[in-house]
């Protein structure tokens, strides 16, 4: 007989445990966010135009933040993901790690879990 | 245009595929299913009835290869059941009309086309560069971006290679390269996928030339969005010309007086051969094999001359990805690893694991359609299309000719050894018959080599794996073996089949050798002094044939000595071996053939 396994909750790949709960708490302040060279700004409305993760989609557009070794990446203005632009995710996810970044993905939509998901892909990338 | 050897062919053109006959299938079907009851009557008479009790070690080895080699005639039957050609639709024009846009703005379709070279002469890319230009298409707003893929990194850095670069940029396409050469073509097609942006993409080899009509005759069939590759044939443009008969009579035993000429010529001037010496026309192949795979949804890609979607290779690579992640996730939870653990493995994993849309073999090719054919959830689908788009060089010499056939053999038997598509969830039982038709066919050295030893055996034994050439023998045999050839003519209709069925039986030897080396996880090497190369790289291939026919025609002479003497125990016997023999002896020569050939040019000269 086949005992259900619990997967354990989704954790960021980060470099320190013990900075998850603060970031949990950084994360829900961040709405909006744009990269500005090498700082990032805080913005009060979203980015007018849909983006979509698409092969042509290059990860700097992504807007992100680099807080205490996790570097979120804001997917709220990506309405359309394809299997190309999952296979950016999983890039920048790799490249991030190598680096000895965490990485985190927020305010993902609906529709966008669901595709995550249905590629196997939502005990990789992590997503809140 | 820089002369090479082939550009005396430049202006060959293609066969028209083989239109489909409702009358023909119908027909074909029939004498199908009458060759396959036939087939099963004689072999069940030849088991139970038929055996010589006094030579069974002779007689069930000869049984069981006439048995492996049924096989191979249902397998092809059902093969060649029925032509399904994909209905032709007009090029098209924006992405919403081969993707479903999900709410994105609409545009026009992207087209890439992939060039993949490594060290061949860069004036023959250029060729297929200037010819990939040329292509044609009804919408201007559609673009194809060109892109060389060099392997070889030819980019001025080594002054003693060519310069690929420079090529590519005075014919203004795109050039990229790797600093590596890991999964050798799958992995430069991933590096090219990885910096660019085309919906579609086309897959060339660096001598393959494209007609004007390549992407405008494929592009429709992706309106449909459930299909994930479009193949198209292959075809050599630089198969050997006939040579007439008298022509090589007169440069081979040096006769250059007119007179003598004009007499040979009238005596002979109307036999052409060498058509084709190394039987590299894939017509059978790609006209009726793989074709008809359409109705199975079983058509394979081959590499060079076939059109991608994009989103079909990635959905491939991502699930991949994930499915190693996961597997190794759940079989560390079934172990209670603690959640550190699991973590920094997963992590190490991911880290060390790569994206990767074109499985990394060395058949990458047939092995990224079968995972494309078995994903459950997409149902992708493959079409065979029927018309010729691209022209390519074949091999010209024995030696590479055998190289090219033995890879191609160990990369499908490596696959059915490693990772068995007859097994593989998510196959309908059309594409598993379909691709075990293809490593079956791989096996067919065992029982060639039967059939070629047979002969023999007897000549010299005298010992019969039959209990008699009886008129039982005759009665299940002929009508079985005539129904077969009648049904495989009809399957095959419209195309020469001689020299496929030639290099059937004298392939059986490179073929016998690959089986081997796979089955030990071995690659059979002969080790050659460098001097030697050429005569003693082509005697290795012809050696065993060339022993083959010795020995059938000193057991044909022995056994006739013996019949003029009287004491011969079967006559019978001897004429049913003897007719048997010739036609393997005629087989055989072909790569006797092709290996001694050279074309009458450099035969003039010498």
């Amino acid at each position: 007989m086949k005992t259900t396994i619990q997967k354990p909750e989704l954790q960021p790949f980060q470099v320190s445990g013990s900075e998850i709960k603060k970031n949990e708490e950084a994360v829900v302040a961040i709405k909006s966010i744009a990269p500005l060279g090498n700082d990032f700004v805080i913005r009060d409305e979203p980015l007018p135009e849909m983006l979509q993760l698409t092969s042509e989609f290059s990860a700097e557009k992504l807007p992100g933040v680099l807080l205490k070794g996790v570097h979120y990446y804001d997917l709220q203005s990506i309405g359309y993901i394809n299997n190309t632009g999952m296979a950016k995710l999983i890039g920048l996810l790799r490249s991030l790690l190598q680096k000895g970044v965490g990485v985190r993905f927020v305010n993902v939509s609906d529709q966008i879990r669901s595709k995550i998901k249905k590629m196997g892909l939502d005990h990789i990338l992590p997503c809140s | 245009m820089k002369e090479f050897y082939f550009s005396k062919f430049e202006n060959r053109r293609p066969y028209k595929a083989i239109p489909d006959s409702k009358f023909r299938t119908l027909l074909f079907q029939s004498f199908g299913i009458i060759t396959i009851a036939l087939g099963l009557a004689y072999l069940h008479w030849r088991w139970c009835h038929s055996l010589n009790p006094d030579a069974l070690w002779f007689a069930i080895p000869l049984v069981t290869a006439e048995t492996l080699s049924y096989l191979s005639t249902i397998l092809v039957v059902i093969n060649f059941w029925s032509y399904k050609d994909a209905e032709k639709k007009e090029p098209v024009h924006f992405l919403s009309e081969i993707e479903d846009l999900q709410g994105r703005p609409d545009r026009p379709v992207k087209i890439d086309v992939f060039i993949a070279t490594y060290n061949e002469d860069v004036e023959l890319v250029r060729l297929s560069i200037q010819d990939a230009k040329k292509m044609i298409y009804p919408y201007a707003d559609v673009v194809f971006r060109i892109y060389v893929l060099d392997d070889g990194r030819r980019d001025g850095r080594d002054p003693n290679k060519q310069n690929m670069k420079a090529v590519a940029d005075e014919e203004g396409v795109g050039y990229l390269i790797r600093e590596h050469n890991e999964g050798y073509k799958a992995g430069n097609l991933k590096n090219a996928l990885e910096q660019t942006h085309g919906d579609l993409f086309a897959i060339l080899d660096a001598d393959t030339r494209p007609f004007p009509g390549f992407v405008q005759n494929t592009s429709g069939y992706f309106r449909n969005k459930k299909v994930a590759w479009i193949q198209t044939p292959q075809w050599f443009y630089d198969t050997t010309e006939p040579e007439r008969l008298s022509d090589i009579i007169k440069i081979k035993f040096r006769l250059s007086q007119k007179k003598v000429g004009r007499v040979i010529d009238r005596l002979f001037g109307k036999i052409k051969v060498n058509e084709d010496i190394f039987g590299n026309d894939p017509r059978l192949f790609y006209d009726v094999i793989l074709r008809k795979r359409n109705f199975y949804n079983a058509a394979f890609c081959c590499g060079a001359g076939s059109m991608h979607r994009r989103e079909a290779v990635m959905s491939l690579a991502v699930k991949d990805f994930a499915e190693g992640i996961n597997k190794l996730e759940e079989e560390l939870m079934e172990n209670h690893s603690s959640n550190e653990e699991i973590q920094s493995r997963k992590k190490e994993l991911l880290l060390s694991q790569q994206i990767i849309p074109f499985k990394f073999h060395a058949s990458e090719d047939i092995y990224t359609s079968i995972m494309l054919h078995a994903d459950k959830e997409n149902r992708w689908e493959s079409i065979q299309h029927p018309d010729i788009e691209c022209r390519m060089l074949s091999t010209q010499d024995i030696d590479s000719w055998v190289k090219q056939h033995q890879r191609y053999a160990e990369g499908s038997l490596d696959i059915a050894f490693k990772d068995n598509p007859v097994f593989k969830k998510g196959l309908t039982f059309g594409q598993r018959i379909c691709y075990f038709n293809t490593i079956w066919s791989y096996f067919a050295p065992l029982w060639i080599l039967v059939f070629l030893l047979s002969p023999i055996i007897f000549f010299f034994t005298l010992q019969l794996p039959v209990k008699a050439y009886s008129f039982d023998f005759f009665k299940y045999f002929l009508p079985f073996q005539v129904m077969n050839t009648i049904t495989i003519t009809i399957g095959c209709w419209g195309i020469a089949t001689k020299r496929g069925d030639q290099y059937y039986i004298s392939s059986f030897w490179f073929m016998l050798l690959s089986l081997i080396s796979v089955i030990r996880g071995k690659k059979v090497k002969f080790n050659v002094t460098p001097k030697d190369k050429n005569t003693a790289s082509n005697l290795q291939h012809i050696l065993p044939h060339m022993i083959i026919i010795g020995l059938s025609v000193a057991g044909i002479l022995y056994n006739i000595i013996l019949l003029i003497i009287g004491v011969h125990p079967t006559p019978s016997g001897f004429a049913a071996n003897a007719f048997w023999c010739i036609f393997n002896i005629i087989d055989l020569s072909i790569m006797i053939r092709a290996a001694r050939w050279q074309p009458l040019d450099a035969s003039r000269e010498n």
